[in-house]
């Protein structure tokens, strides 16, 4: 990445690269700001692609009936295993 | 928690450009979708607040307030939910705690129908704490609740939610009505009723209402000195909708058989009340609010009093102002809010802080103050000045 003067501010770094489902995703990504010396890195432990959704879960109801939610969730969570 | 290291890159060398630099981690972030149900567990704080309050010379009081909340899946029952706060008032002059289980029920659904029993808030309406349809729970006074706390009591209910296609159709029945009485009370085994319709609209909703309520304070016969709380009949409208980064929101309520007091009896009349307000969202942390309602009796053929003798309107106003922003990523949180009425016979002003130090540690500061002109219900109260300093400890 670079400023606006062509200076190279940023450096991402793409790393663990794995296909999950089909979907090309880097586990690990690492910024390095070169202005400051300093960096961050986002690492993704766990990640699941394809996954169906119910559309109910993202209704209002899902706010307010616990019960409801929470076996739309366990739905999600059996399809990621 | 942040983590600072100290590394020695090497870098992706290019053939055309290998340097050696020396890099400081900023942050390390970590987002997983476990496939695993979370674990739960108990949501634990303590706070430790300072306070100096009075009217002239303010009083110094040290409280302390231990907070607790934890959710259960109990199977075929359903989820149990509850908060609770102990909370001392004044650490340096021992006095007992006080114990307050805020929130507890026992929540379940099946096929279009959800049942929640047990102690919580129901919030009626779309201007939160305006005292036109927000009345289904106990009303709050100085002193109702202790440091700082985002649990707020709730009340004995069984409630019952229809999720049709769209609407949702709601009702309640109060086992319990809290009524906070400031005189000696006539007690009462009333029960409260209430039922709601929510229907979509294009960018909203509008919710009708309906329901048998008990008032939150009780009305005071000035002739006997006693407090009363009779049950009065509600019905009401809201509605709600997005333009843009606004809402905007409306109340309308009638209420019939409340109580109004002579200088020698209690007899029963009927009001209106209504309040219109707006959210705006002019940045993504920032949020202004406003709000203004009214309460207008429909007889007023001869004088009635409140408690203390002053004479009661036909017609009342109030209004309530509010600014909130985040700041620094989030860390700092402050607030201001105005509110008082509309005939400028009581205004209250009051400013908070949040800085938030760590996940685990947070620190507060709150300032308010309150003018009320002579001669009007609040005028006992005419100077008062709170400001608080509070430490909170997240376990």
């Amino acid at each position: 990445m670079y400023d606006t003067r062509d200076n190279k501010i940023r450096r991402v770094i793409a790393d663990n690269v794995q296909r999950i489902n089909g979907v090309w995703n880097a586990r690990s990504v690492t910024i390095m700001n070169l202005v400051t010396n300093r960096l961050s890195n986002m690492s993704i432990v766990s990640i699941n692609f394809g996954v169906k959704i119910d559309p109910e879960l993202l209704t209002q109801r899902a706010l307010t009936d616990t019960a409801f939610r929470e076996r739309h969730l366990e739905a999600l969570r059996a399809q990621a295993k | 928690m942040r983590l600072i290291y100290l590394l020695v890159i090497a870098t992706i060398a290019t053939p055309a450009a290998s340097q050696e630099l020396e890099f400081v981690f900023d942050d390390e972030l970590s987002f997983e979708l476990s496939d695993e149900e979370p674990a739960s567990g108990m949501e634990l704080s303590a706070t430790l607040g300072v306070t100096r309050a009075g009217i002239g010379v303010l009083t110094e009081t040290w409280a302390v307030q231990i907070d607790a909340a934890n959710q259960h899946d109990l199977g075929t029952l359903g989820y149990l939910e509850w908060a609770a706060n102990a909370y001392l008032p004044d650490l340096g002059n021992g006095g007992e705690i006080i114990f307050d289980p805020s929130r507890i029920h026992l929540q379940n659904s099946a096929g279009d129908l959800s049942w929640k029993l047990g102690k919580y808030r129901i919030g009626w309406g779309e201007i939160e704490g305006a005292p036109v349809l927000d009345v289904v729970n106990g009303g709050l006074a100085f002193g109702d609740i202790g440091l700082s706390s985002d649990e707020l009591p709730g009340q004995w209910f069984a409630g019952l939610d229809y999720f049709a296609n769209t609407a949702t159709f709601s009702g309640f029945v109060g086992v319990d009505p809290d009524v906070a009485h400031m005189m000696p009370a006539i007690e009462s085994d009333e029960i409260e009723v209430g039922a709601k319709a929510m229907i979509p609209i294009n960018d909203g909703f509008v919710s009708l209402y309906a329901a048998q309520l008990l008032p939150q304070t009780g009305v005071v016969d000035l002739g006997t000195g006693s407090s009363h709380a009779v049950p009065f009949v509600l019905t009401g409208i809201s509605a709600n909708k997005s333009v843009g980064n606004v809402l905007l929101e409306f109340d309308l309520a009638g209420k019939f058989g409340l109580q109004r007091s002579t200088l020698t009896e209690l007899s029963s009349h009927d009001r209106i009340d209504a309040s219109i307000g707006f959210e705006f969202a002019p940045t993504n942390t920032m949020q202004v609010t406003a709000a203004v309602a009214g309460q207008h009796w429909l007889e007023q053929t001869v004088t009635y009093y409140e408690l203390g003798g002053y004479v009661a309107d036909q017609t009342t106003g109030n209004y309530i102002v509010g600014l909130s922003d985040t700041l620094m990523d989030g860390k700092l949180s402050v607030s201001a809010n105005l509110l008082g009425t509309l005939d400028s016979t009581v205004g209250v002003t009051s400013l908070s802080a949040t800085y938030s130090y760590s996940d685990a540690v947070k620190f507060g500061a709150s300032a308010m103050w309150l003018d009320a002109t002579a001669g009007t219900p609040f005028e006992s109260m005419d100077g008062f000045k709170q400001y608080e300093l509070t430490s909170t400890f997240h376990c």
